[in-house]
């Protein structure tokens, strides 16, 4: 390794090699050897050419805000930082379009367009500190996704480094593109593994006008989601469409000061409009609301919107800051069935006595489940994934363990199955990362 | 320059069929078998394939006479040809892996087809072989409101579906202008765009699941109703891999609520500098309308002479801008597209007050395309994309090729999302002009390229662009496409030629001279 270190020092620089403090940088409790943070896009493909030669592991990494995503890492050795690759390499607002480097963070990305009264229609959580290589890595969405959709709908190019340092890139930067193969779709969500994203471009929205919120308390969960459908089904077009359950409710009342009756299930829906469609929705959506038995509703706008928004979209933070999360999973089912998975879950809650917060993106079928109470044993743990996975199955979608404790995520399968066409993407790896240096072992199936 | 014509079929076949649609080119080089030829030159007699595939689909389901075929030589993209050697109709999965499974096992080349209404040559079978029409896999498995998803079948009509859902007021996003007679399938091997897709997207968007038989005959689910499957998003990459990936035999779609309100205008110009400034001045008020069209003085005049709908014919440009969702603010942002237009000298803008008059304004464009065969036989379309911002200078050089080339290109085109369709009028049966036409769309896409765009759109590469790739794609982003390729269609029977550049740094004239003349 240590003549590795030297060609690496050679490739970046002295100063861009860090082989102490690299306990910061650990994966799964797997402490790197180095951290190595390129300046050029070059640059990388020399250090990708270099690890595949040697066989060395790399791990692409932008702020490390999600690395608790994904299984246990075969072999860490390298950490591949992308926070030097920062830059907005072409703006032209009139083509709502942009190119930036992997490396900025969301927000200082959206800093730059809202100037010019344009963003980014992504909004993941840990807002401040994601990079969008991460986020695009990790596919991460957020709430608005009901109205925006995600990363795979916004990019229009990206830049990607494979193992033996190879550039190559998928669509281009105008908005509509159907050359070649749509490249795009395959690194977005692949936590690296078919290689490092350096650049991206994205098509961006016009700020919406108006944003208003709509909170509304529920005694019960079937009148909540009978609120939800009514939402979904109609003519509205919510930015959001939002569901807790009371304890998720009670956490989100408590931050916003805001008063509604104890153990309500929540209904949340946000419009992004021109300000009158964006007051008929929210009125809409009351009546909705009221109709299926809402105690209280709210609507928001200005100051206090913002700051509700922020606790939605950062709900990941509050839970995992406000209770002892042991256990988060995301699960991915059709949108009609989230009822049905919040009174799995509720069932669980009780027979396992690990207390839940439910948070759905309910009008996209998204699932988080936060479960505290770290005593629990591991075999329980185990045990409750599986029920939960098997629920999310059973109801046509999936389930995905976020964040877990060592020895639980060293116990069970982190992703699920992904079915019959599990070959192809085996397939697909072997052709990027022959020997299997990106991130091995942290993904689906073990790629 | 090496074509012979007719040479497949006996002359009486072709005898007076005139026209693009009906002329057979030969050209040699290019497979085109009097008998069935395997990929490996082993022959095997055609009666026996067709017994073997009628035995799959029945024998009312299999075409093999040379006149049947004729339909089949080519798609929307009718300059370049090839006839299959047999045709077939299934009408299940079972039945499209049992004829994988035998065209692989015999390595005959093979290709997927819906309407043949793609205009990049997807469906043209290049080595012969068999097609595989989806036409009678056109059944709607499930429409479930309570998910907003509708499952079908590949051969599907685009319109069909919206048709079906209308009545609980939903409908299909994605709108080619061909969506009365195209296919899901097709749309989705050609991730197919359209008026609409400026707010909403294109396929891909649409899209959340597949069944797919791959090209050994494996079948595989990709996605589901679900929106984040697990693992790599191969739902995302089959989308629009021009059907050399695998045969799609079911889909499963988004369904989206009918906008409540929708306002129509028709902005007539004096010029298109005027049009183009009008189209960037809108999305910089940071309106994104449902859709933004725009036609030419040359369209205006075909269009105007086949339906009569009122366009003055002395304008320069029109723009058909279309806003949709709730009724509540809208005449305000019609308001302010108004004052847009007026900025830049907009001569008139008239605004649809029913369902009639928006339907007449629509008419225009969607008859734009056949409207031009009253100033041409033939036609090359192209589908070129281009930063909106450089609308006004990519069309005033094509005002100029079309000068250099003695060629009328009248230009019909997505305007909001910068999607061009200039169309290059010519005439066949003058050899010269055909020589012209494709140099001149070359140029065309040049431009394109050269300011940041791409060349295609919406239609895809097939075998039209599939030399200009290396223009937008280095020999290694061409690489990283091979490899997936090969992972789905190692053997290369499935659809093959398509794509990917033929000649290593020849440009693409050659191709095309050597095809046409």
């Amino acid at each position: 390794m240590d003549n590795i270190i030297k060609e690496l020092i050679n490739i970046v620089g002295e100063p861009h090699l860090l082989t102490s403090e690299v306990d910061l940088y650990k994966v799964e409790g797997r402490v790197p050897k180095a951290i190595v943070f390129p300046g050029t896009i070059p640059e990388v493909s020399e250090i990708l050419a270099l690890a595949d030669k040697e066989g060395i592991s790399v791990i692409p990494r932008g702020s490390g805000t999600k690395v608790y995503l994904g299984g246990i890492p075969k072999r860490v050795d390298l950490v591949l930082s992308l926070t030097r690759l920062n830059q907005i390499l072409e703006y032209e607002p009139a083509d709502l379009t942009v190119m930036t480097q992997a490396g900025i963070t969301l927000a200082d990305l959206q800093s730059t367009l809202a100037q010019r009264g344009q963003f980014l229609a992504l909004d993941p959580p840990f807002a401040s500190k994601a990079t969008i290589g991460g986020i695009l890595s990790t596919n991460s969405s957020g709430p608005c996704r009901l109205l925006y959709g995600t990363a795979r709908d916004l990019v229009i190019g990206i830049k990607v480094v494979h193992p033996g340092g190879m550039v190559t890139k998928g669509g281009g930067k105008v908005v509509k593109n159907v050359a070649g193969y749509d490249m795009n779709k395959l690194y977005i969500g692949a936590l690296g593994t078919l290689g490092v994203i350096v650049e991206a471009n994205f098509k961006l929205r016009p700020l919406p006008r108006m944003e208003k919120t709509l909170w509304a308390a529920f005694p019960s969960l079937s009148t909540a989601f009978e609120a939800v459908t009514r939402i979904f089904k109609s003519e509205l077009s919510p930015a959001f469409l939002e569901l807790f359950n009371p304890s998720a409710g009670t956490l989100l009342n408590r931050v916003m000061k805001i008063q509604t009756p104890e153990n309500s299930f929540i209904v949340a829906m946000g419009a992004d409009e021109v300000p009158e469609a964006a007051e008929r929705q929210v009125t809409q959506a009351e009546r909705f609301c009221k109709e299926s038995g809402a105690t209280d509703t709210l609507i928001l706008a200005g100051e206090v919107e913002r700051k509700l928004r922020r606790s939605i979209r950062e709900f990941f933070t509050l839970a995992t800051t406000h209770t002892r999360t042991t256990l988060s999973c995301k699960a991915s089912i059709p949108p009609k069935t989230v009822g049905e998975l919040f009174q799995i879950a509720d069932k669980m809650e009780k027979r396992y006595e690990v207390p839940g917060l439910l948070q759905a993106h309910a009008g996209n079928g998204i699932v988080y489940i936060y479960f505290s109470r770290p005593e629990t044993p591991v075999e329980t743990w185990v045990k409750i994934i599986e029920e939960l996975r098997t629920s999310a199955v059973n109801l046509g979608g999936n389930l995905v363990v976020e964040l877990a404790p060592i020895d639980l995520k060293e116990r069970i399968d982190i992703w699920g199955h992904p079915g019959s066409s599990f070959r192809l993407m085996q397939g697909i790896k072997a052709q990027f990362d022959p020997h299997n240096i990106l991130n091995p072992g942290r993904f689906v199936g073990g790629l | 320059m090496i074509v012979e014509e007719g040479d497949y079929f006996p002359k009486k076949a072709t005898e007076g069929l005139t026209g693009i649609h009906f002329k057979y080119i030969v050209v040699k080089g290019l497979r085109l078998s009097r008998e069935p030829k395997t990929k490996q030159g082993v022959f095997m007699d055609k009666k026996k394939w067709v017994t073997e595939l009628a035995k799959i689909v029945g024998v009312g389901n299999v075409l093999s006479a040379r006149e049947d075929l004729i339909v089949y030589e080519c798609d929307g993209h009718t300059i370049d040809k090839a006839p299959p050697d047999v045709v077939v109709f299934p009408t299940s999965t079972q039945q499209v892996v049992d004829i994988v499974k035998f065209a692989h096992r015999e390595k005959i080349p093979f290709i997927g087809r819906g309407a043949g209404t793609g205009l990049s040559g997807g469906a043209l079978p290049l080595q012969g072989g068999i097609i595989i029409e989806f036409c009678k896999m056109n059944r709607i498995l499930e429409i479930d409101y309570e998910n907003k998803r509708a499952v079908v079948e590949p051969g599907v009509v685009n319109l069909h579906l919206s048709e079906a859902l209308s009545e609980q007021g939903y409908y299909y996003v994605p709108d080619p202008s061909s969506q009365a007679s195209c296919t899901i399938g097709g749309n989705i091997a050609e991730n197919s765009g359209g008026p609409h897709t400026l707010k909403y997207g294109v396929t891909t968007n649409h899209v959340l699941g597949l069944e797919v038989v791959l090209p050994d005959g494996e079948v595989i689910q990709v996605g589901g109703k679900m929106e984040d499957p697990l693992g790599y998003d191969l739902t995302g990459i089959l989308v629009g891999s021009e059907g050399t990936f695998g045969l799609v035999t079911k889909a499963m779609v988004r369904i989206m609520r009918k906008p409540e309100a929708v306002k129509t205008l028709l902005g007539i110009f004096d010029t298109v500098d005027d049009a183009s400034s009008t189209v960037s001045g809108i999305i910089a008020r940071g309106i994104i309308p449902g859709a933004l069209e725009m036609m030419d003085n040359l369209v205006i005049q075909a269009v105007e002479a086949a339906t009569q709908i009122g366009y003055p014919l002395d304008a320069g440009a029109v723009l058909i801008i279309e806003l949709d969702g709730f009724k509540e603010g809208m005449e305000e942002l019609a308001d302010q597209i108004i004052q847009v237009c007026k900025e830049n000298r907009v001569r008139e803008v008239r605004v649809a007050r029913s369902e009639e008059e928006r339907a007449i304004i629509w008419k225009g464009r969607k008859g734009a395309f056949s409207a031009i065969g009253r100033l041409s036989p033939t036609y090359y379309t192209q589908d070129g994309v281009i930063p909106r911002t450089r609308l006004p200078e990519v069309l005033r050089k094509i005002a100029e090729i079309s000068q250099k080339y003695g060629l009328r290109i009248p230009n019909v085109f997505h305007a909001g999302d910068g999607n061009l369709h200039p169309l290059i009028l010519f005439d066949l049966r003058d050899k010269k002009q055909v020589e012209k036409a494709l140099e001149a769309g070359r140029e065309i896409l040049k431009v394109c390229v050269d300011v940041g765009g791409s060349i295609t759109g919406e239609h895809g590469i097939g075998i039209e662009k599939n030399n200009y790739m290396p223009w937008i794609f280095t020999p290694e982003d061409l690489e990283a496409m091979r490899r997936v390729k090969a992972v789905f269609n190692p053997d290369n029977l499935l659809n093959p030629g398509k794509v990917f550049p033929t000649s290593k740094g020849c440009s693409a004239e050659a191709k095309f001279y050597g095809k046409v003349a």
